[in-house]
């Protein structure tokens, strides 16, 4: 901010300041953590080091690769089929591929756990098919296992991008290789994919920063990740310096990632004049290949949803009993709380800083505003880690000045209490409300905003009575991506939940620590229904 | 009075750079309706829309209404300049009716319901207050948006080519009856268009715009009888444009300059020779309706093209024709001009 900005009477002083303030406010938890990557380390950190880092990074390295590998074939595939293709159910089926979303994975790990256990379901009926000479038992319970598991829950991130690419695709290159004499499946190879590839890079960066960022899962599979060495560094070596060590290393890491893929899309920037793009023309396979394609689409389908929402349903039909009870009902009401707040208060600073940057007719203005939304890409554990600490610094200094100045004795105001976890949410989920916002009004322009500007009408105004009417949908769905996202949350909830309030991630993951499995079933089933509501506004966005 | 005055306003895009507008001047009269003419790129929207506000200039003065909204040291947002907008697409709020699409400027105003009606009134659509803009053509919705702007009686109105989203047939139309309501309220206006018909029928002031700059500004008589540069004669029509060469072979005696130009209307013809007439020979007659064209040759090689009425059409193959001295034209290499 230079002073020419402050005296340049071009520039909307009152939007801009608290521009900068919402920057520097989301910008506290990620300066904590790195600057943190300078001040060293705690005691244990030499053992850690010597005995347990490689495996970490092995580890995370690992799952990272294997579940790029899996997802990548479990959502390019469909993802080209229900684009490329015309064949019945598509369009229920191109549907039912991203229902997976709704579980969080630390459910679809917990669910797979059940199917495979000696007593589960899988069990048991080999055992009615094949007597007491089992074939083979499946052990899901290991880095593979997990990798898969995690796969299951995530390849709709691909898919998505990956079917939106597809969808938009050009039908001209795919004429230009037909006429080439391409078949179809070369020119999907050799030309559709190919361009894909930015848009899938995108949906695996997703990927990769869910499966870094996962705590749950990894935990009970007992595979240690570079996220579980920084729970295992707060709470059992009792080391804050070396958990916010570890977690400095993995957003160092992060950020490279999203710098290496940000280099790739710039490099292959496939952009189609709008005038040529007409979506792909659906071809109708033969009958037989139009069932064979049904199957592979029904595969993910299965695995991601079908298989665990059965598993949760047969767990909760034994379990319902037990686990309803009125402190459930005080879990839901809080879950429901939490996230209707972080929701509300993303949704309206996105907009804030959206109309905020195009407001202004500064550039600093403009490029600061998108920064707020970097938290998405910060592990929920980091966050934690990075908000705990600050705000334990201001709290005790508050608590110190009152009772010096005032003789007041007030309890902590951040650190430990709701506006803390709510305030954390918001900084990791900010960009899952913006982009949906950002892509509405992106889609309707700014001519009716000019237009009411024009007529004498002053920005608040403008933004009650026609940005929020006019984007609506892209405002609801924020809201209701944000709501399920802060619900399925649990590593940042573990770490910075106040004493005395439950949530029902936290619950599931309780039961499931506590080897009471089958138990976690209500809270998650509760989860996964709310889970579905925006993924049919999501559906209906994309399909718009 | 002077409505708006625009002194040394220079305006770049940071991509690329490239002025957009430099040091611009303009000054517009109360009452007056000046078009803005020019090449696409020529900086004409962004001209309008540092007027209105919506853009900001790099350096350089705007006064509107003796009151300065950007300077240096100052700047008036576009929601406190009073001045009305007609957008290319009209920008009627979609999910708001008529009715309150045109009072959405008018919080100010004691008597909102009644400049409502007043207005809708005015653009005759009394009955369409209730109705939503995607329940109108589009010639109605150019109606609407028109009463929208000037229902806050704006002290200048601008119009960002208006008319292109109308068909031809609808166009000339609404344009008569948007310019008669615009005269009627007396409101200076400046209109962006790439149309000729709009620009000489309906403005008493045409400015063209070149790479950024104003090259001729004058009323459309004095535009069409001496254009400063072959391209705004062309803007106007037809025309034949002769190098220095080539008009020496016409032996017309004339003041010395880099070009010459003609319009095909004005070229005389006879079917025998005439003092001063050459002789020409069709090589190609294409019928327009009310009049046919003719591209002929001349003894000294050069073609041209004519004009002449469809219903005496030219017998034969040979033509004689003549080039008035008071209908030529001529240009100069200037400075000043991007494009010749």
């Amino acid at each position: 901010m230079s002073s020419s900005f402050y005296h340049n009477a071009k520039i909307d002083k009152k939007w801009s300041i608290i521009t900068i303030l919402i920057v520097l406010l989301f910008g506290i938890p990620l300066l904590t953590i790195l600057l943190k990557l300078f001040s060293g380390p705690g005691e244990s950190w030499q053992h850690i080091k010597e005995y347990l880092l490689l495996d970490y990074l092995f580890n995370s390295l690992f799952l990272m690769v294997a579940c790029s590998a899996f997802t990548l074939t479990l959502g390019v595939i469909p993802a080209w089929l229900v684009s490329a293709y015309s064949f019945p159910f598509r369009k229920l089926l191109q549907w039912l591929l991203i229902l997976p979303l709704a579980f969080p994975n630390y459910l679809t790990a917990y669910a797979y756990a059940g199917l495979f256990d000696y007593s589960g379901i899988y069990e048991q009926m080999m055992f009615k098919i094949f007597g007491l000479n089992r074939i083979s038992h499946v052990d899901v319970m290991g880095i593979w296992g997990l990798a898969w598991v995690m796969s299951f829950s995530l390849y709709p991130y691909v898919y998505l991008s990956a079917r939106s690419f597809f969808t938009h695709q050009s039908q001209i290159q795919m004429n230009a290789a037909k006429v080439l004499g391409a078949s179809r499946f070369k020119a999907f190879y050799s030309i559709a994919l190919p361009l894909a590839r930015p848009a899938v890079v995108g949906g695996l960066l997703l990927v990769v920063m869910e499966v870094l960022g996962d705590y749950g899962s990894a935990y009970y599979y007992g595979v240690s990740t570079y996220t579980t060495a920084i729970f295992r560094s707060w709470f059992s070596l009792e080391e804050p310096e070396t958990a916010v060590y570890l977690s400095a290393q993995l957003c160092m890491f992060i950020l490279f990632l999203i710098v290496i893929e940000r280099g790739l899309r710039r490099k292959k920037k496939y952009q189609f004049n709008s005038e040529h793009t007409r979506g792909l023309i659906k071809n109708k396979p033969k009958a037989h290949l139009q069932i064979i394609f049904i199957i592979i689409i029904m595969i993910p389908i299965l695995l991601g949803f079908i298989l665990p929402l059965i598993q949760m349903v047969y767990w909760a039909s034994l379990t319902f009993k037990v686990v309803w009870s009125s402190s459930l009902v005080t879990t839901v009401w809080s879950s429901f709380y939490l996230s209707m707040m972080t929701a509300l208060i993303s949704t309206f600073i996105s907009l804030f800083l959206i109309y905020a940057a195009k407001w202004s007719r500064s550039n600093v203005i403009k490029r600061l505003s998108s920064l707020p939304i970097l938290g998405y890409s910060v592990p929920g554990a980091v966050i934690a880690v990075g908000i705990m600490i600050p705000t334990l610094i201001f709290d005790k200094w508050l608590v110190n000045i009152t009772q010096v100045y005032f003789n007041w004795s007030i309890e902590f105001l951040i650190n430990g209490t709701l506006i803390g976890l709510i305030f954390a949410y918001t900084v990791r989920f900010l960009a899952v409300a913006y982009h949906p916002i950002e892509a509405s009004i992106q889609k309707a322009g700014i001519r009716f905003d000019q237009a009411a500007q024009m007529m004498g009408v002053q920005k608040w105004k403008r933004m009650l009575q026609i940005n929020i009417p006019l984007n609506k949908l892209g405002l609801i769905t924020g809201f209701l991506l944000v709501f399920v996202d802060t619900m399925k949350e649990l590593p940042l909830t573990l770490l910075l939940k106040p004493f005395g309030i439950m949530t029902l991630s936290v619950k599931a993951f309780e039961y499931a620590s506590d080897e009471r499995i089958a138990e976690t079933a209500v809270p998650a089933l509760f989860i996964i229904i709310t889970g579905l509501i925006p993924i049919f506004f999501l559906h209906r966005m994309i399909n718009k | 009075m002077t409505v708006l005055n625009i002194k040394g306003v220079t305006k770049s895009y940071k991509l690329d750079q490239k002025h957009v507008l430099s040091n611009f001047n303009f000054t517009l009269e109360k009452g007056e309706i000046c078009a803005i003419i020019g090449e696409s790129g020529a900086g004409k929207s962004t001209l309008l829309k540092l007027i209105a506000g919506l853009e900001t200039s790099d350096s350089g003065t705007i006064v509107i209404d003796g009151k300065t909204v950007e300077s240096a040291s100052k700047f008036i947002a576009a929601e406190n300049r009073g001045i009305g907008f007609v957008f290319q697409d009209f920008a009627l709020f979609p999910h708001m009716s008529i009715k309150k699409n045109i009072g959405y400027g008018l919080s100010q105003f004691p008597d909102k319901t009644a400049r409502v009606s007043e207005v809708l009134r005015m653009v005759g659509l009394e009955s369409h207050g209730d109705r939503y803009p995607d329940e109108l053509s589009g010639g109605e919705q150019q109606r609407i948006a028109l009463a929208r702007a000037l229902a806050p009686h704006p002290k200048l109105l601008l119009l960002d080519e208006p008319f292109s989203n109308l068909d031809s047939e609808l166009k000339s139309q609404i344009r008569n009856e948007l310019f008669e309501i615009i005269k009627g309220t007396g409101v200076s206006c400046i209109f962006v268009t790439h149309d000729a018909n709009d620009a000489i029928s309906l403005a008493n002031k045409i400015a063209v715009l070149d790479q950024g700059k104003v090259i001729q500004m004058g009323t459309s008589k004095e535009l069409f009888d001496q254009p400063l540069t072959p391209a705004i004669a062309r803007f106007f029509g037809g025309i034949n444009i002769f190098s220095h060469e080539d008009f020496q072979r016409f032996k017309i005696e004339l003041e010395k300059a880099d070009f010459y130009g003609i319009r095909p209307e004005q070229i005389e013809y006879s079917l025998k020779p005439e003092k001063k007439s050459y002789s020409a020979i069709i090589i190609r007659e294409t019928f327009h309706g009310l009049w046919r064209k003719y591209k002929v040759k001349l003894s000294n090689q050069i073609e041209v093209d004519m004009v002449v009425d469809a219903q005496v059409p030219i017998q034969g193959k040979e033509v004689f024709i003549t080039l008035p001295p008071e209908h030529l034209l001529i240009f100069h290499k200037n400075e000043r001009q991007g494009k010749v």
